[in-house]
């Protein structure tokens, strides 16, 4: 089969628009709708250059319609267990895609390339497009993208080196299991409440703010403030995070939406959120709590953010 | 009510000086800015949120008078309708400024003049600085060696550390002007003395509502929250602190400290609950109890029996003990019978 590279080249050159901006609004989509469920993972996306595109067809000997990733776009979770809900998220956003699941070879003493792929078609301007969505695991991706392309695709590389790179694959999967275990581990045991309120925290302040924030920090505050925050806010308030942020969201998209470079140090840490949640019921529970190994005047400045009257919690004694 | 201040944006500034006059001359003069030129994002930002946090603390909500001498309110009202006076309103501030300076009653410095948004409402802010002094490090090389050196600033104007300043911040709230106005030139707990000259005389405003009127109200939704409790313990105890606080020199009422220092962390919700139903602004207020006197100078405890304890705060302070479950006077009986 003789595959006309000019009417390919012609061709993408003219629709790569419509894949550009299907990539944006598919990375969009799936970094909102999994942060908003909870899910710690990174998204890109990207439209196949035209050159990028023209060596796939020469090297696969593929049609232009054959090719299927012109838009792609990654996901890679920060923690592998998180896979099946990011897998649900992704079935809803796309409700008709064609899912691949290659995490489980056939053969069971095989190490080789781990994925969940999507094929999913999204009308993109009045036309119908493909995009190809793969959600990897940490382990998954960091072998994916150190050996994927070094070795695997050549057929002609020495065994050694094919069998040092399967055996990377089996380090990876080992990975990714003893981080499952370890965060398991950690949530039943140690900071185990804090760990809960932090999750909840997240999945509201996430789709706010995409910005994790450092977790040890995340923990010491939340700590120090859990004592208080039952008494202000009651017993399971972190279940009612979700109805705070409804009521609260203009405001609290407006703060979120802060330049990083300026704004108060602690605001893009998810426990901002808290802070926000006990301020509101009472100016003076964040100051009574606060961790004295924290300056008062991180507190006192998200009260001023928040728009109540600050009390320094350095003058309590804390 | 005051609005939400964490929604104050600040898109242009402009700052005019005015100055206690050259020598040998009497009064005072402006020297004005001819341009409005901007400090760029970062200095507006530390502006902001450095006039957010002292409307915050100390803000008290105001109003234009009906009638004033001051220029301010109708210049304001004129920024309001066209932005493109920031320059020109804001010097004639300033010159009124000057002039109240002249009269001795606001010290030299600088007038600051923002406009921006409150929430998505045009937002304009006043400030009112006094120059300070400051060390700041400088860094350099001298014959080819680094030297680090201290270089006296005498025009700093606003630091981490600042705190002698009064700001103002007017908004529309429909067809209205409302504002805020702080003053950290007084002690917190009084806005009054200096305040008044830059509130009445420089910004021809008046509080938005009389501090008796604001305490009285006040004073009703402690009560309800002191009868709202179920433990009487705890309804005897918020009665008599919130007596003990009204009846005391504090120049102003502060919930917030109030509140540490006598509501029981679990209640203290509820009560910041009550004051935000009835519009009465946490950070605090100006105290008057002239409607409230007499109210306030005895308690009265009405009991589950029918019986009734009424008499002076300070015979309550004195002679009546209460736990849970009981109330003891420790007194003598001096009559009985019916008067």
């Amino acid at each position: 089969m003789t595959i006309d590279l000019n009417s390919v080249r012609t061709r993408y050159i003219a629709e790569r628009p419509l894949f550009v901006a299907l990539a944006t609004r598919v990375e969009t989509q799936l970094r909102d709708r999994l942060t908003r469920g909870g899910v710690v993972c990174r998204v890109e996306a990207r439209a196949k250059e035209v050159h990028s595109l023209l060596v796939k067809s020469i090297a696969r000997k593929k049609t232009y319609d054959e090719i299927g990733d012109k838009a792609g776009a990654r996901v890679v979770l920060m923690y592998p267990d998180d896979r099946e809900q990011a897998c649900t998220t992704i079935r809803q956003a796309f409700p008709n895609c064609v899912e691949d699941d290659r995490t489980r070879p056939s053969d069971h003493r095989q190490f080789d390339y781990s994925g969940w792929h999507f094929d999913a078609v999204i009308d993109q301007d009045g036309k119908e497009l493909p995009c190809e969505i793969q959600l990897h695991t940490p382990g998954e991706s960091l072998w994916a993208s150190l050996v994927h392309d070094l070795v695997y695709k050549d057929d002609a590389a020495p065994y050694e080196h094919k069998r040092d790179a399967h055996r990377l694959r089996a380090l990876t999967e080992l990975f990714d299991l003893e981080a499952t275990r370890l965060r398991k581990g950690l949530g039943e045991l140690h900071m185990a409440n804090e760990r809960a309120v932090l999750r909840s925290l997240l999945k509201y302040y996430l789709p706010l703010a995409p910005r994790p924030g450092r977790t040890d920090v995340s923990l010491r505050v939340i700590e120090a403030l859990l004592p208080k925050a039952v008494v202000t806010l009651g017993q399971g308030f972190d279940s009612s995070v979700g109805e705070f942020v409804d009521q609260k969201r203009e405001k609290l998209t407006r703060l979120y939406s802060a330049d990083p470079e300026r704004a108060p140090a602690f605001l893009f840490q998810p426990e901002s959120l808290l802070m926000f949640m006990m301020l509101d019921a009472d100016p003076t529970s964040v100051a009574d709590a606060w961790p004295p190994a924290y300056a008062g005047q991180l507190a006192m400045d998200l009260a001023t953010l928040w728009g109540v009257q600050a009390v320094d919690p350095d003058e309590l004694g804390n | 009510m005051k609005p939400d201040i964490s929604a104050l944006t600040v898109d242009q500034v402009i700052v005019h000086e005015v100055t206690s006059g050259n020598e040998g001359e009497e009064g005072s003069s402006a020297v004005l800015s001819e341009v409005v030129d901007d400090p760029g994002a970062e200095v507006r930002e530390f502006y902001r949120f450095k006039v957010m946090n002292s409307l915050t603390e100390v803000g008290r909500a105001i109003q234009f008078r009906q009638e004033t001498t001051s220029p301010v309110p109708e210049l304001v009202r004129g920024l309001f309708d066209d932005q493109a006076l920031l320059l020109e309103n804001s010097q004639a501030c300033a010159r009124h400024l000057a002039d109240c300076q002249v009269s001795g009653a606001i010290s030299p410095g600088l007038l600051c003049a923002s406009i921006g948004t409150l929430a998505k409402s045009p937002a304009i802010t006043i400030v009112k600085l006094e120059i300070e002094e400051g060390i700041q490090l400088r860094r350099g090389r001298k014959q080819g060696k680094r030297s680090l050196t201290m270089l006296n600033v005498k025009d700093l104007m606003l630091s981490d550390n600042t705190r002698v300043f009064k700001a103002a911040m007017f908004y529309r709230s429909g067809r209205t002007v409302r504002g805020i106005v702080s003053d950290h030139q007084v002690p917190r707990t009084s806005i009054r003395g200096v305040a008044r000259f830059f509130v009445d005389q420089f910004l021809g405003a008046e509080l938005e509502e009389l501090p008796e009127v604001t305490t009285g109200r006040y004073y009703e939704a402690a009560l309800d929250f002191a009868n709202s409790q179920t433990d009487p313990e705890k309804r005897y105890r918020y009665d008599a602190a919130m007596h003990t606080d009204l009846l005391s020199n504090a120049t102003s009422v502060a919930p917030v400290a109030f509140a540490r220092k006598y509501i029981d962390q679990e209640d203290r919700t509820a009560f910041f609950k009550v004051l935000e139903e009835r519009n009465i602004d946490k950070a605090g207020f100006d105290k008057d109890v002239a409607r409230i006197e007499a109210q306030i100078r005895k308690r009265r405890l009405e009991f589950k029996s029918g019986l009734q304890l009424v008499g002076p705060t300070k015979s309550f302070d004195e002679h009546v003990e209460h736990t849970k479950k009981a109330v003891t006077v420790r007194d003598e009986v001096v009559r009985v019978g019916q008067k």
